[in-house]
């Protein structure tokens, strides 16, 4: 068995969380408080290792002979110049470091949304001809009727109930799927909590 | 000096050198010299002298005479065969008149060969007696069977007279017995066979003198003039073997001399049954005319019954043959001769003018049986020895061939035999034919020749294994997969598209015409959330969880700006929290764009990590998952956070986030921590859905989704903003994509209706 502490520990670790759902008395909550707790301080301490090897690879990228990279040193400036704002101004409740934020991570962002929704526009006027089907054609007639739905074209009242009723049923009918979703990622979510809990799956063996 | 190789291991040695200086093999065999042999007449000698060793008459010569036998000579032989004897009255009474050698000729014909040797002639005897071989002839002869080893039913003639020569070989045998150096002679038959021909001789002449004179007589053709084939002389290897019958094995093996010796008496006119007239045989003709001239020879024993003919009475009859016919009782009378009257041909008539009555002649062959092809020539014997006349060119006869029991057994045709006609010359095998060729093989050593492995091609082929080189690759080459033809370049489609949009929501935000109708008709769920904000308790701590990222923040800030409105309006305490990085940003960002930071009191807790873990930590102990706000401060001290201890302690719990994942983990970690504090949702339009089963679950009491749901919610609350300046552009950018969508559906829909008859037809 490979990593049989590491496995012994989060086997254990899990029992006490789960135990502490079912069983919130005494000792079970104060170990499941305490656990947790450890779980918060290792996932910073782990965004911090992880901001750590990101800082190394790109200086090694920046430094090595005959494949630099060019974009590292960018990164690198940039993350020490972000850095050195945060320490300076404050961190991100002062104004100016909000700027920051907002003239350069939103705009970056949200031009990449922007292209991702002409990539989608031009994928949806091509669906037909790349694959013609049944389901292509329910897919593509469902596109444009929540298209329709979200835009609040037909969220106007024109005096007729049926219409009403109409967008009532169009309004539900994602809920069923959405249901059968969340049952099956509900039901992963158990089999790999069980798996974990008894051994047979061990992502944190490495 | 030329060098000798040495027979033994083949290394060269000097001329002069009798044994090999590396073997010491004996380069120069002691060859003995045979002495003269004295008992071999001068004439014999003087003959073998003269004689050049040459080829065999071909066997297809003797076969081809065998079978021109004319039609009546072939009924003589089978009335003499049929009848075995003759009566002996008649016998004595003929006998009388007939001259000696004739008698003896009938005494062999008719008397076994038991009593044949008590008439023979003086010289007989002695030649009987001393010849032992010759009396086993005798006595195997009449008792075996004469059956043809080799020639079948065409030689009868010669089958009928090697029957009679079984018998008379004794009497012809020549030599007389009284002559010692003759009787050595005949002992040595192998040499002297000649002598053994020369049977025919008149008898009573000296024997010495009278040897040569019929000698000279019978074969003086042969003397004079060369001969047609050249003497042929026996071996040891062609006589019969010990329990074979003679006559047997002369029916097939009847040497060419003995024809040609014939057939140079016809020529030389010293037939005594061949007249003046006739014209003598001729070289080319004499297969054909042999058996005529051997009449007197082939003849069965005289027959009584059948009537002789009259001989011919010609100018050209020989005076021996006159003087024996005017012997014979009666004068006139018919000859009891040696073959019956209506056998014998008419007085003046030609023996050689009868046609030849050939085997099959009057039958219709087959077309390809008359084209046969001729018969293969023999191929050439090698030249003779060179020095070595006394030695005899060993020949096996085929009858004897056929005995040879590996010969019998093994097919002739399975293993090609090589012929080896070489005769060794020197050494203890000398004379010996097809000995093992030491020297040669010791020789023939050599270098082997270097083979290039190279294949050698020509120009020609090697244009046509380029041109099925090129074949093949044309096939083996994978065909390129057509692309899909379109009329237009995706790029500029792309372009096209990206101009579009950018124009339909450029153009109603420069014009804010704000022509489009602003939705009166609102989601039960937007409805419900605006209720429990409206019902909150003044100055009620709210938990505000900013969880969207920074792309989709353009969206969520006006969906969620008319919430913050409103809880600004409520003099809500908010705490600020988020389990994303950027969120804590966002968040400050969110309440500057909505214009209530300074009038709003709340507390920004900062970053969140753990994921789920730190959510159901901070559901659970929130005051010790984030002691700090984000300007480091105690948050839970602050005024916006007073009189907070527990999650539940909040009036509601508001989540912003454009990703139903977070959505779910809040709903499952800190929701059942909430009691009866909402929960409410202010999510993305693509999060919406997703969100949608946990309110109809009641686990989410409220949710706003996307720009329609804040268009919404400001509405319900009749809120202006930023909404209203952004509702023309949103919903001139979903036409525009819903009518892209359909344009580009509705061309490949006819695309592909006019695409598909043309290949039908392809």
């Amino acid at each position: 068995m490979r990593a049989p502490v590491a496995t012994a520990v989060a086997i254990v670790v899990g029992l006490i969380i789960l135990l502490g759902y079912f069983v919130p008395v005494g000792i079970v909550l104060v170990l499941r408080d305490v656990l947790l707790g450890w779980a918060i301080v290792l996932a910073g301490m782990a965004a911090l290792v992880g901001i750590i090897n990101l800082v190394k690879v790109h200086w090694r990228k920046s430094t090595v002979r005959g494949e630099r990279d060019p974009y590292s040193p960018v990164l690198l400036i940039v993350f020490l110049a972000t850095v050195g704002a945060g320490f300076a101004l404050g961190g991100p409740s002062n104004p100016t470091f909000q700027q920051v934020v907002n003239a350069v991570q939103i705009p970056v962002e949200t031009t990449l949304t922007a292209v991702l929704a002409i990539a989608l526009a031009y994928a949806a006027m091509r669906l037909l001809g790349r694959r013609m089907g049944l389901m292509a054609i329910v897919f593509v007639t469902s596109t444009v009727l929540y298209l329709l739905l979200n835009s609040g074209i037909l969220a106007v009242d024109s005096g007729a109930p049926a219409l009403k009723s109409a967008l009532g049923v169009l309004q539900r009918l994602p809920v069923a799927g959405a249901r059968g979703i969340l049952l099956g990622i509900a039901l992963g979510s158990l089999t790999t909590g069980l798996r974990v809990l008894m051994g047979v799956d061990r992502p944190f063996s490495g | 000096m030329a060098d000798i190789l040495c027979p033994m291991c083949g290394k060269p040695n000097p001329a002069e050198a009798e044994i090999c200086w590396s073997c010491q093999a004996r380069l120069k065999p002691l060859q003995a010299q045979q002495p003269p042999d004295d008992s071999v007449p001068d004439w014999l000698r003087d003959m073998r002298a003269g004689q050049e060793p040459e080829e065999d008459a071909p066997a297809a010569e003797e076969a081809a005479g065998d079978a021109d036998i004319p039609d009546w000579l072939a009924r003589i032989r089978q009335r003499g065969q049929e009848e075995g004897g003759e009566p002996q009255g008649q016998d004595a009474e003929s006998a009388s008149d007939m001259p000696d050698w004739m008698k003896d000729l009938r005494a062999e014909g008719q008397e076994p060969a038991g009593q044949s040797s008590g008439d023979l002639p003086a010289w007989m005897k002695d030649e009987a007696a001393d010849s032992s071989w010759l009396n086993g002839l005798r006595e195997e002869g009449p008792s075996a069977p004469a059956a043809p080893a080799e020639g079948g039913a065409e030689n009868d003639w010669l089958s009928s007279l090697s029957d009679w020569g079984g018998d008379a070989a004794p009497a012809e045998t020549p030599g007389e017995p009284s002559n010692a150096p003759q009787a050595e002679a005949s002992q040595e038959w192998g040499s002297d066979l000649s002598d053994w021909s020369a049977a025919p001789q008149q008898p009573g002449q000296p024997e010495a003198a009278g040897s040569e004179d019929w000698l000279s007589a019978l074969g003086g053709g042969e003397q004079e003039e060369p001969p047609a084939t050249g003497a042929q002389v026996f071996s040891w290897d062609e006589l019969p073997e010990a329990g074979h019958t003679p006559g047997a094995a002369m029916t097939g093996q009847l040497p060419d001399w003995l024809g040609q010796m014939a057939n140079s008496e016809a020529a030389a006119g010293s037939n005594p049954f061949l007249g003046d007239g006739e014209e003598t045989t001729p070289a080319g003709e004499e297969q054909q005319e042999t058996p005529a001239g051997f009449g007197p020879f082939s003849t069965p024993p005289f027959s009584d019954e059948a009537p002789v003919p009259e001989l011919p009475a010609s100018d050209d009859t020989p005076d021996w043959l006159k003087a024996f016919a005017a012997d014979l009782p009666g004068g006139e009378e018919p000859v009891a001769g040696p073959f019956p009257a209506e056998d014998l041909p008419e007085p003046g008539e030609q023996p050689q003018e009868q046609p030849a009555v050939m085997p099959y002649e009057n039958v219709e062959l087959p077309d390809w049986l008359d084209k046969a092809p001729p018969a293969e020539e023999k191929p050439e014997q090698p030249p003779a020895l060179e020095g070595g006349e006394d030695l005899a060119m060993a020949q096996l006869p085929g009858w004897l061939a056929a005995m040879r029991p590996v010969e019998s057994v093994v097919p002739q045709n399975a293993l090609p035999a090589e012929e080896d006609d070489r005769v060794e010359k020197s050494g203890p095998l000398a004379g010996l034919v097809g000995a093992l060729p030491g020297e040669s093989l010791a020789t023939r050593v050599s270098k082997p020749a270097a083979y290039s492995a190279r294949l050698q091609v020509s120009d020609r082929q090697h244009q046509h294994a380029a041109l099925i080189e090129e074949m093949l690759g044309d096939e083996a080459r994978p065909q390129a997969p057509r692309g899909e033809r379109s009329h237009i370049p995706e790029r500029i489609v792309r372009v096209v598209i990206a101009l579009v949009l950018i124009a339909a929501l450029l153009l109603p935000l420069a014009s804010n015409l704000r022509s489009m109708p602003l939705p009166n008709l609102f989601q039960p769920d937007t409805v419900a959330f605006q209720r429990i904000v409206e019902g909150l308790p003044a100055s009620a701590p709210v938990l505000l969880a900013v969880e969207y990222e920074p792309g989709l923040s353009g969206e969520m800030q006006l969906a969620a700006a008319p919430v913050v409105n409103q809880l600004t309006v409520r003099s809500a305490r908010l705490a600020l929290v988020s389990t994303n990085p950027s969120g804590p940003v966002l968040a400050e960002n969110l309440l500057g764009a909505a214009g209530v930071r300074e009038s709003l009191l709340y507390t920004n807790l900062g970053f969140l990590p753990g994921g789920t873990a730190g959510l159901q930590e901070f559901a659970s102990r929130p005051r010790v998952a984030m002691q700090y706000g984000l300007d480091g401060e105690l948050a839970w001290s602050t005024e916006a956070l007073t009189g907070v201890e527990e999650i539940n302690q909040f009036g509601a719990v508001i989540v912003l986030t454009e990703n139903a994942e977070t959505a779910r983990a809040w709903i499952e970690q800190v929701q059942p921590r909430l009691g009866d504090v909402p929960l409410l949702m202010v999510v993305s339009a693509q999060a919406a859905p997703m969100v949608q089963p946990y309110i109809d679950s009641g686990q989410v009491q409220g949710m706003v989704s996307g720009m329609s749901g804040g268009a919404m919610y400001a509405q319900i609350t009749s809120q202006g903003g930023a909404w209203l300046d952004y509702w023309d552009a949103y919903q001139f950018g979903i036409f525009a994509a819903i009518a892209f969508i359909l344009l580009g559906g509705v061309v490949q829909i006819f695309s592909l209706l006019f695409r598909r008859p043309a290949r039908r037809k392809a």
